[in-house]
């Protein structure tokens, strides 16, 4: 079984390789027999690679234990989808869904339909098989999967007890579904910087993947962040940990990207800056792999160290400096068409915006990096808290926030001073009296203050845009309100959609203020039946039970909760101890309103006074976090739909309003 | 067992990836015709899509009545000259289309096939529209003249 997995990933680097060359060969002599068997390689590639797969998943739900991979991340008393999520659980097999997801990708560049951007293709198949090579590479040499034992072992010794949770599902195929998915960008980009094709096809043929890459990497880190929340046992959801910020840089480029390939296509400006900002993001993305599978920087998401951190380091100096160096040689040809003509454009506000986003990025790099650059100049490794992130990166990120309202305030090209007055001061007119009314109501710290008012600032101009789109809808349309909304939404759904996700944003912003600057947190030890009181909450310990399976111990406190003398029910938080793995694990008792989060985690227990301690955190308006991120994820997902092919009828009306992409 | 397998794999691989040599050749896929009409039709999308953006921002607002003005007329100035160029590209299609029209009407005389000449005709019928004005030869999905300007329909 396992030998014809190898054997399969063997195959499929072979092929792989060959479907490189012979793309190359079949463009440059524009053969299409060599194209076209070329292109049946990516299938054949994609092909042996699932089946690689198939073997391995096949052995994890069978419980081949002379497999290593299987006896290291699994058990047999496992249930079936955390024996699925064994899949990307460990190094070599998240490599292996990494390589698999990307020759999927592959295929569906390969064989989709296109209208523009069909030259590309050869170049783009082979730079994303180039990438797909090299993790074969690392799969059939060190990070071998499939590797057997020399006997088989009853049992697994199962995965570490903190993956054991819902978010282990989604966090990892999401956050590397996103970088695999910024890969295309970075092919098609490289294609066109190879055949010389640097008009508009590559932007628009890759406009959809890189806002998919971008929404998946929005999930990955959302998720990521919620699973934090409720399984480290902090009370946080986010610790500028290296791997985070690896994963949250990309986001920062990516996002950037999809705001500056919209200048190039609406006026042909930005050429050189987006192939740059592409290449970066891409680079980002395999540092990001980098940075958790060489074991350089301490993390909780690091794995052991593999011995792997020099084969990434030298895919990233080669796809970095060689596209760089092809970014050069082709900077001729990538004179901008045209000019920015006002400073109060939208234009330029996107240029601003798009300079903050890469400042951002930069900063939260250096403080990634510190470490070991401390390390290697004074030979001591100082790292970096979170107070510099915050101090960096946080009104940087403010600024970028701000700036999502104003842009959408003004035109393209120039905005009249009167008709930006008359668009400005409702929302900011709205803004001030909800930060005035905040400041009343007793709320004094200045960047809570600044953030509720940028943050209601820019919901309220989407919100004003909305109406008068609305408004100008009906008088020409008439019908009912909500039905021409909705015809306005469907209308341009890139447009509203990322209205909706700029939305979005402003509600993160928002409940990231709230629980951060507004939280509170006691350490407190109870006997059973003391109570403690935490903001207005009064929290009484009530009993301690505990349960025993084969593998794991679960001790679970239940108190009574009360808020303002009305009664709220039981909260039960446990700390679980795996005697396999010999470990504690906290699952915390949340309680969640859209004001606030009550959030208990237990520190330990006192066995023989019978007291126990406990963490109590309030945290104030966390919940929107949660809401304002899956909202902008909604809008990116809004925004990514594919427009409806129209009719030939259709068509030819399609001279003003049409047009799509 | 291990070594059944692998050339198993090995000669399905090896004859999927060679199968296109041994097969008829097909056309070629870039024709320098087709890639500029591609290129065109690109810039043209795009154009389109300026359009229906900055019909968008006057319509929320963003735009003063004058900027809009000016502008829409700026990007269909810039639409009509690509829809022109697109005609230029596609003559020669059209010169080829005349070509067969005629040789199908040889045909008929010699193997009286008056079914498909009919179809050809309506087809022609279909595809020539002229001008009202200048009365150059307009392709139905026009919105405007490509020589003179002048709005159709």
């Amino acid at each position: 079984m396992a030998d014809t997995g190898y054997i399969a990933l063997l195959l499929a680097f072979l092929a792989s390789l060959y479907s490189i060359f012979a793309n190359v060969i079949g463009y440059k002599r524009n053969s299409p027999s060599i194209l076209l068997s070329a292109k049946n390689a990516v299938l054949v590639v994609c092909g042996l690679v699932s089946l690689a797969v198939g073997v391995l998943l096949t052995a994890i739900f069978t419980h081949e234990f002379q497999i290593k991979y299987v006896y290291e991340y699994t058990r047999t008393d496992m249930s079936l989808p955390y024996l699925a999520g064994a899949l990307w659980a460990g190094n070599d097999g998240s490599l292996l869904f990494w390589s698999w997801l990307l020759s999927i990708f592959a295929v569906i560049v390969v064989f989709q339909k296109r209208k523009q951007g069909r030259e590309l293709v050869p170049y783009a198949s082979a730079v994303i098989l180039f990438t797909v090579t090299f993790i074969l590479i690392l799969l059939l040499s060190i990070a071998n999967p499939l590797q057997t034992l020399q006997f088989t072992p009853s049992d697994g010794y199962g995965m570490n007890p903190l993956l054991e949770n819902p978010g282990m599902l989604a966090h990892p195929p999401t956050l590397l579904g996103g970088y695999a998915l910024f890969t295309v960008p970075f092919a098609f980009a490289i294609a066109a910087l190879l055949t010389g094709k640097l008009g508009e096809e590559w932007i628009i043929s890759v406009r959809r993947w890189a806002l998919a890459g971008w929404i998946s990497l929005s999930a990955g880190n959302l998720l990521g962040a919620m699973w934090a929340y409720v399984v480290l046992g902090w009370g946080g959801y986010w610790g500028w940990d290296p791997v985070e910020n690896a994963s949250f840089m990309p986001w920062l480029t990516g996002t950037a990207f999809l705001h500056s390939i919209m200048m190039q296509r609406r006026r042909g400006i930005l050429k050189v800056w987006n192939i740059a900002l592409i290449i970066i993001t891409f680079g980002l993305t395999i540092f990001g792999t980098f940075l958790t599978r060489s074991g350089i920087l301490s993390s909780v998401h690091s794995f052991a160290d593999s011995g792997m951190g020099i084969f990434f380091l030298v895919f990233i100096g080669i796809a970095v400096i060689g596209s760089l160096a092809l970014l050069y040689y082709r900077s001729e040809a990538l004179k901008a068409e045209d000019e920015i003509e006002s400073i109060v454009s939208r234009e330029s506000t996107f240029l601003i915006n798009n300079l903050l986003l890469l400042g951002a990025a930069f900063a939260i790099l250096i403080g990634v990096v510190f470490p070991l650059i401390s390390d290697a100049v004074m030979g001591t490794r100082v790292t970096i808290g979170p107070p510099f992130y915050n101090q960096m990166a946080v009104p940087i990120l403010l600024a970028v926030v701000l700036l999502s309202g104003i842009c959408t305030l003004i035109g393209w090209r120039r905005a009249s001073t009167p008709n930006l007055r008359r668009n400005i001061l409702p929302p900011l007119g709205i803004s001030i009296i909800i930060t005035l009314a905040l400041f009343i109501v007793g709320v004094r710290h200045a960047y809570a203050l600044l953030t509720f008012l940028i943050a209601s600032f820019v919901t309220a101009t989407v919100l004003y845009d909305w109406f008068r789109g609305t408004r100008s809808r009906r008088r020409n349309r008439g019908g009912n309100w909500l039905r021409v909304f909705w015809g306005l939404l469907m209308a341009n759904r890139p447009r509203y959609g990322g209205f909706i996700t700029h939305i979005g944003i402003a509600l993160m912003a928002i409940g990231i203020t709230g629980s951060t600057l507004f939280e509170t947190e006691e350490t407190v030890t109870l006997s059973i039946n003391e109570s403690v009181e935490v903001r207005d909450y009064v929290l009484t310990y009530e009993s301690k039970s505990s349960s025993q399976t084969s593998y794991r111990r679960d001790d679970i406190a239940e108190l009574n909760v009360t808020h303002n003398g009305r009664q709220l029910g039981k909260m039960q938080p446990e700390k679980r101890y795996y005697t396999n793995q010999d470990q504690f694990v906290t699952e915390v008792a949340i309680r969640s309103t859209p004001l606030e989060d009550l959030y208990i985690i237990i520190l330990g227990w006192d066995d023989i006074e019978g007291n126990a301690s406990f963490k109590i955190l309030v945290n104030p308006l966390v919940m929107w976090v949660w809401v304002g991120g899956w909202l902008a994820i909604a809008g990116g997902v809004m925004a990514w739909w594919p427009e409806r092919e129209r009719g030939a009828a259709d068509r030819r009306n399609s001279q003003v309003a049409g047009g799509g992409q | 067992m291990n070594m059944a397998i692998a050339l198993l794999l090995a000669a399905v691989s090896f004859a999927f990836i060679v199968y296109p040599f041994f097969r008829k050749k097909p056309s070629l896929s870039f024709s320098s015709t087709d890639e500029k009409l591609k290129e065109l039709v690109t810039q043209r999308d795009v154009t389109y899509a300026m359009l229906k953006e900055l019909e968008f921002d006057y319509q929320s607002g963003v735009l003063s009545k004058e900027d809009y003005h000016e502008l829409e007329t700026i990007y269909k100035k810039k639409a009509i000259a690509i829809l022109k160029d697109v005609d230029e590209v596609t003559k020669y299609d059209l010169v080829n289309d005349e070509l067969e029209a005629s040789v199908l009407k040889l045909r008929r005389k010699i193997k009286k096939e008056p079914k498909k000449v009919e179809k050809a005709s309506n087809k022609d019928a279909q595809i020539k529209r002229f001008c009202p004005q200048c009365g150059a030869v307009a392709n139905p999905a026009d919105r405007f003249c490509a020589r003179c300007g002048k709005a159709l329909k």
